[in-house]
């Protein structure tokens, strides 16, 4: 076992002989992930759509109109509208297919109509945060709306100055708020009430810095460890691996070695990452430590993924190349550039399989609290199955035939 | 201490080693000489375990190198044809690494480290990483990582190449003192001077076959004290065979219509007497180049080629 820890100590020294470059090859994709997520989010990207499921029972008049709104100018850019029934748009929801899932129940025009409480339900997927939050808050403001609309006798919701182009949810909120703070006085006490339940946990603390920060450290440890993977190439061709060969140093030890110091690089990235999130971000203290174990799993995983792709191309032009073109890709439709929140959720769903993409998600819902060490567990066990399956399978192309005997 | 049998070698349809057989013995620097190709990194990547064998045996202190892999390799130091060092650290820490991969750990470790690193004349620049080396600095380097844990068994592939004359000097130094601290040392090269030099006994290879071995003075004496008189110019083959067939105790190694080479007993007293019979064929010798008999007319007449082309 003393090799291992010789072998370890020696990549740990190469790793940050050259910090300045570690830090570029991982700080440039970051810079770069972080501008295109803030074009992405900011005003002038295209505008993400959530998608909402309505299942109308009441099939009125005020629900047709009620529904209407989300038609309107600004919202129909934000919201799209499906029908379907209750059981199948509830799996959708469950599925993170759609945004939200709205029920208007049977006598719900009436309800409106003859001034009677009234209660609407909205399921939010929990893995999405902003476009649930986009449905929530126009909903909100619309079931005000519809309450001054039965006090205005049922104006269409188009005469009100619901025109020019607001990308923005908060500003159509602000904008609707300040339409309807005139007509506030009569809207106590609100007649029409709204739930809002989610689908499993509620979500805490779900900042805009929580949402894409995780993709951007996730993108890190990707660039980092095909970064590190490449390495064992240097090794293969300055000779030092063959050499270590006629020691009487283990192999499996020389790879284990690699992988620890790999794991601990990225591991490091990631703790900076997250001690730079905790202080801008407010991230909960309590949920770190978890979140610290499952980077530490994620880097070996994908380092390990790597070198695989590494000791199996001919040579290391072959290897740097698919390696490189992966990790673009990955980072893209894992979630680190458009986060899955802002994705249409075809995308999403897709961009969830990949290795860096399902990591990324239980990395979020471990920073959120709404996934526990219980429910961490078996994706852990999982990541370590992949891990010893890895290694076995990088061991055994190194020892036959990437060294060439 | 090293015992070689009938060893095999193939690469796909190239045969590397040809059934090599050689034994090297404690205290003795024991030469691999042949030209490039001839299959000595081959040879030696058998017997580190590197490479696996397709037939023969190689025992290092008795142990087999398939079968008691760990055991034999304990034992040797190798150091490579090609300088196997990490660029990016310090000649301390490639030393520690090496060492550790033998298994030197703590006090014995950094005693071993600061009197190798004297050894080799780099104690002053031995925090630098080694990129900043010069090519006979990383050399002595690529040695020194080869014997900090004091083998038993050496086995060098061609430790001089690219080097400056000075480094050269302190390696053959070394490779001489090791030997007379009683290890075995396996020496491959394809500069004749060195094994001369150098050797106790040794192999002279050609193709992955020992075409000649034995001890420096069997070799010699196989050279018959023959000199190596080669012509440059330009000849008439026929002409200038017969002519020398006529002469005594003169063989034409090798003929060309722009070289001849001839081995001949006092081939200093019998120059004009070659010469003349070669001049009457109406030859024109522009360069006469006459040698004494060493191991490269051992080469040449075993071979009927030089030893570096
Ligand atoms: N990895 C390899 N794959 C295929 N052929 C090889 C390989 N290594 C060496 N050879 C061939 O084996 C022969 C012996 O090579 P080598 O042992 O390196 O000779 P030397 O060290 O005496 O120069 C050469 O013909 C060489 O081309
Ligand atoms: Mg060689």
């Amino acid at each position: 076992m003393r090799f291992l820890w010789v072998s370890f100590l020696k990549d740990m020294r190469r790793a940050f002989r050259d910090p300045i470059s570690l830090l570029l090859s991982v700080g440039i994709p970051v810079v770069i992930g972080s501008l295109l997520s803030l074009v992405a989010g900011g005003s002038n990207g295209p505008a993400p759509k959530a998608e909402l499921l309505v299942t109308d029972q009441d099939n009125s008049f005020v629900s047709g109109v009620f529904l209407a709104a989300f038609n309107q100018g600004p919202l129909a850019d934000l919201i799209e509208i499906s029908m379907m029934e209750e059981e199948r748009a509830l799996r959708m929801v469950n599925k993170g297919d759609a945004s939200a899932f709205l029920m208007i129940p049977e006598g719900f025009g009436q309800a409106v109509l003859d001034d009677l409480p009234m209660e609407l339900v909205l399921r939010t997927d929990p893995s999405q945060t902003i476009l649930p939050a986009i449905v929530t808050e126009t909903l909100g403001v619309l079931v005000d709306g519809t309450f001054l609309l039965q006090r205005t006798l049922l104006n269409p919701m188009s005469d009100l100055d619901l025109e020019g182009e607001p990308q923005d949810f908060a500003l159509i909120g602000t904008r609707l708020e300040q339409v309807f703070s005139g007509a506030m006085p009569y809207l106590n006490p609100p007649i029409i009430e709204l739930e809002i339940l989610e689908s499993k946990e509620p979500q805490k603390n779900m900042s805009f810095g929580t949402v894409f920060l995780p993709g951007l450290l996730i993108m890190a440890l990707l660039f980092a460890a095909q970064n590190g993977s490449s390495d064992v190439w240097k090794e293969h061709e300055k000779g030092t691996l063959t050499r270590t060969l006629t020691t009487p140093g283990r192999l499996i030890q020389f790879i284990c070695g690699k992988v620890l110091a790999n794991t601990v690089v990225l591991l490091l990235i990631g703790v900076a990452f997250l001690f730079f999130a905790m202080l801008f971000f407010g991230l909960e203290v309590a949920n770190l430590p978890l979140a610290v174990v499952w980077l530490a799993l994620t880097g070996a995983a994908l380092y390990l993924l790597f070198l695989l792709i590494q000791v199996i191309s001919s040579n290391s032009k072959g290897g740097n190349i698919i390696t490189n073109a992966l990790v673009f890709p990955f980072a893209m439709i894992g979630g680190s550039f458009f986060p899955f929140e802002l994705m249409r959720s075809g995308i999403a769903s897709v961009g969830k399989q990949t290795p860096n993409g399902w990591a990324l998600v239980k990395f979020k819902g471990i920073l959120s609290g709404s996934m526990g060490p219980e429910t961490i567990l078996p994706a852990a066990v999982l990541v370590l199955v992949v891990i010893a399956i890895l290694f076995s399978l990088c061991q055994l192309r190194i020892s036959r035939g990437f060294v060439g005997r | 201490m090293i015992e070689v049998r009938d060893l095999v070698k193939k690469y796909g349809s190239v045969v590397a080693v040809d059934g090599v057989s050689f034994d090297a013995a404690a205290g003795s620097i024991f030469g691999l000489l042949g030209p490039n190709g001839a299959g000595k990194s081959t040879t030696i990547g058998c017997i580190s375990g590197l490479l696996r064998p397709h037939a023969g045996t190689v025992r290092v202190l008795g142990h087999d190198i398939v079968g008691a892999s760990t055991k034999a390799k304990k034992e040797l130091g190798v150091v490579p044809q090609e300088i196997a060092l990490y660029e990016d650290l310090s000649a301390r820490e490639n030393i520690a690494y090496w060492g550790g991969a033998y298994g030197l750990s703590g006090p014995d470790l950094k005693r071993r480290t600061d009197e190798v690193l004297a050894l080799v004349g780099l104690a002053d620049r031995a925090k630098e990483p080694i990129k900043k080396y010069s090519g006979g600095m990383k050399r002595r380097l690529n040695f020194a990582c080869g014997i900090v844990h004091e083998p038993k068994v050496l086995l060098l592939d061609e430790p001089t190449v690219g080097v400056d004359p000075q480094s050269r000097v302190n390696i053959l130094d070394l490779v001489r003192s090791q030997a007379q601290t009683g290890t075995c040392v396996l020496y491959t090269t394809h500069y004749m001077e060195e094994a001369e030099a150098l050797c106790d006994s040794l192999a002279i290879v050609d193709g992955g076959k020992v075409i000649a071995q034995g001890t420096m003075r069997e070799l010699r004496q196989r050279t018959e004290e023959r000199d190596l008189l080669r012509l440059n110019g330009q000849f008439d083959v026929p002409h200038i065979e017969k002519k020398l067939h006529d002469l005594d105790h003169i063989e034409i190694i090798q003929i060309h219509e722009t070289q001849i080479t001839i081995a001949a007993g006092q081939g200093g007293n019998r120059l004009p007497e070659i010469l003349g019979a070669i001049g009457e064929t109406g030859a024109d010798i522009r360069e006469t180049t006459l040698s004494q008999p060493n191991l490269e007319s051992l080469f040449i007449k075993l071979t009927g080629k030089e030893l570096r082309e």
